[in-house]
């Protein structure tokens, strides 16, 4: 089972705090959702959960081993991190390609099958830059899934996406859930969290102002 | 790290710019061909002009004319030649100098590092960056002297026409030069290959400080430039034989200026690679990927 601990991290960029003394554990089989304003400290705590930037105090440690000491960056994990970013003069399909060498954890097939969960087995051969915004958001989720890594970190996954890319990530999210994933994502859409999220995070401020276990009542 | 170094070589010899930039390496060649091709052809049917009424033959093997003060690397006064030392920087640069910061600036960095992580990351990049760079350096210049080849016998240069060579007594590996010429010239394409590579490395280790992937390409041939103007500073005296300090006049087997010679060129080439390889895998590996 994989677990997150975090122990009071701070993280201070130009004297201004953007994560002020944060504690918590997360589990995998759960998904939690970030929510909160813009300069909340969703993205900074993802970017510190992922290892990309040190606390300036505390400490995140994953499964026992403490990041930026013990490990460089998690072992197993996918994400998708602001806007997806892929090189323009591949296709979809080489790009995922690339990505999924460098662990061979992903084989050609694998690939394939995804381009086709995300709905681009048509456009795989297209190049990168003639994707829509809506056809880069769903090959950055091809990307963090492909993988099915122990951990899942979204950040606005529902970004330009339509009705039915939604409900696509939605399925998606569900079911790495039920595969034993720890899931966590940010979203400006509380509808979204409401119906994906076991447990919601409110930030402000780079701190947790509200935790609550999400009951997922669908709307009347 | 086997499999991130294999994904960046790919990627670094197989876009676009580096084609480019064989092209116009290999055009330039062509040029410097063109040109020195069209001067010994008028040398011949001079000579034949001048003798026909003569009841001897001219010599082909006129030690004037060989291969090796007319491939690119070996004469210093066609428009080709010229021009391929003096933007060779930009050359080396061009295929894959400015990868790294386009993929800092997209995003894309961020995703390769987490799952190579940052040292594999790093090298990865810096070996590729290397290669494209020495390869866009070599490859016209094997190109022009295969191509040469083809026109100019491979007559050993005597020191008697050492004018005609501007290789001088006290130029760089001249003994060489006169007794076994190949392995002078397999010489300088090794420098040139390291100097190549190590000009898109510096490329590479300023996407550290500068954002913009135009200016990162530039660069190079900045500092070449920024170097041979210092030797302003330096060759004050008329009297001393100073040594060359510009890689845009030492890379070249022919001698344009002062005299190269290996301290300067393993001075430099050292110093480069200990700038560059400390700004890649220390400097900003131990920086926050945002």
């Amino acid at each position: 089972m994989t677990y997150i601990k975090a122990e009071h991290i701070t993280k201070i960029i130009r004297h201004q705090k953007v994560l002020n003394d944060l504690s918590f554990t997360m589990e995998s089989g759960n998904i939690y959702g970030l929510c909160g304003i813009n300069g909340s400290g969703k993205t900074m705590l993802m970017r510190a959960l992922l290892g990309l930037i040190h606390p300036t105090s505390g400490t995140i440690s994953i499964d026992g081993a403490v990041l930026g000491k013990d490990i460089e960056f998690p072992k197993s994990v996918g994400f998708l991190l602001e806007n997806p970013a892929f090189l323009d003069r591949y296709s979809g399909f080489q790009n995922l390609m690339l990505l999924a060498r460098i662990r061979e954890i992903a084989s050609k097939e694998t690939v394939t099958n995804w381009l086709e969960q995300v709905g681009l087995s048509d456009a795989g051969k297209k190049k990168y830059k003639k994707y829509s915004l809506g056809m880069k958001q769903r090959l950055g989720i091809a990307a963090a899934l492909m993988e099915q890594p122990d951990i899942i970190i979204l950040d606005e996954p529902t970004n330009a996406l339509d009705a039915s890319g939604v409900a696509l990530v939605m399925d998606l999210v569900k079911k790495e859930k039920e595969r034993g994933a720890l899931v966590i994502l940010s979203c400006h859409d509380a509808d979204f969290l409401k119906k994906t999220a076991d447990e919601i995070l409110e930030m402000a401020a780079g701190e947790f102002t509200k935790i609550s276990p999400n009951s997922k009542e669908e709307p009347k | 790290m086997r499999n991130i170094l294999k994904m960046e070589v790919k990627k670094a010899l197989g876009n676009k710019y580096f084609i480019i930039s064989l092209f116009i390496g290999c055009s330039l060649s062509m040029l410097c061909l063109i040109y020195n091709a069209g001067v010994y052809q008028d040398y011949l049917q001079l000579e034949h002009y001048v003798l026909q009424e003569a009841d001897y033959m001219i010599n082909p093997y006129h030690a004037v004319f060989t291969l090796f003060n007319h491939w690119i690397g070996g004469e210093g006064y066609s428009l080709g030649s010229s021009l391929f030392f003096f933007i060779f920087p930009l050359l080396t640069a061009l295929p894959y100098g400015w990868s790294y910061c386009e993929e800092k600036r997209n995003g894309y960095a961020r995703m390769t590092v987490v799952l190579a992580g940052k040292k594999a990351y790093f090298l990865s990049k810096y070996i590729a960056v290397f290669f494209s760079g020495a390869l866009a350096m070599t490859i016209p210049l094997i190109f022009s002297l295969l191509s040469t080849a083809m026109f100019f016998p491979a007559v050993t240069p005597v020191v008697l026409y050492d004018v005609h060579y501007s290789v001088f007594y006290q130029s760089l590996m001249s003994s060489l030069y006169y007794t076994m010429p190949f392995l002078y010239v397999f010489l300088y394409l090794v420098i040139d290959f390291l100097f190549g590579g190590i000009l898109g490395c510096i490329s590479l280790a300023a996407c550290a400080f500068i954002k913009y992937k135009v200016i990162n390409v530039i660069v190079p041939m900045l500092l070449c430039l920024g170097i041979q103007w210092g030797g302003r500073f330096l060759y004050v005296s008329t009297d001393k034989a100073y040594k060359e300090i510009s890689p845009l006049l030492f890379l070249r087997g022919a001698q344009t200026s002062h005299k190269a010679s290996w301290d300067v060129i393993l001075g430099e080439f050292v110093l480069f690679l200990i700038i560059t390889l400390t700004v890649t895998m220390i400097w900003e590996r131990k920086h926050e990927i945002y």
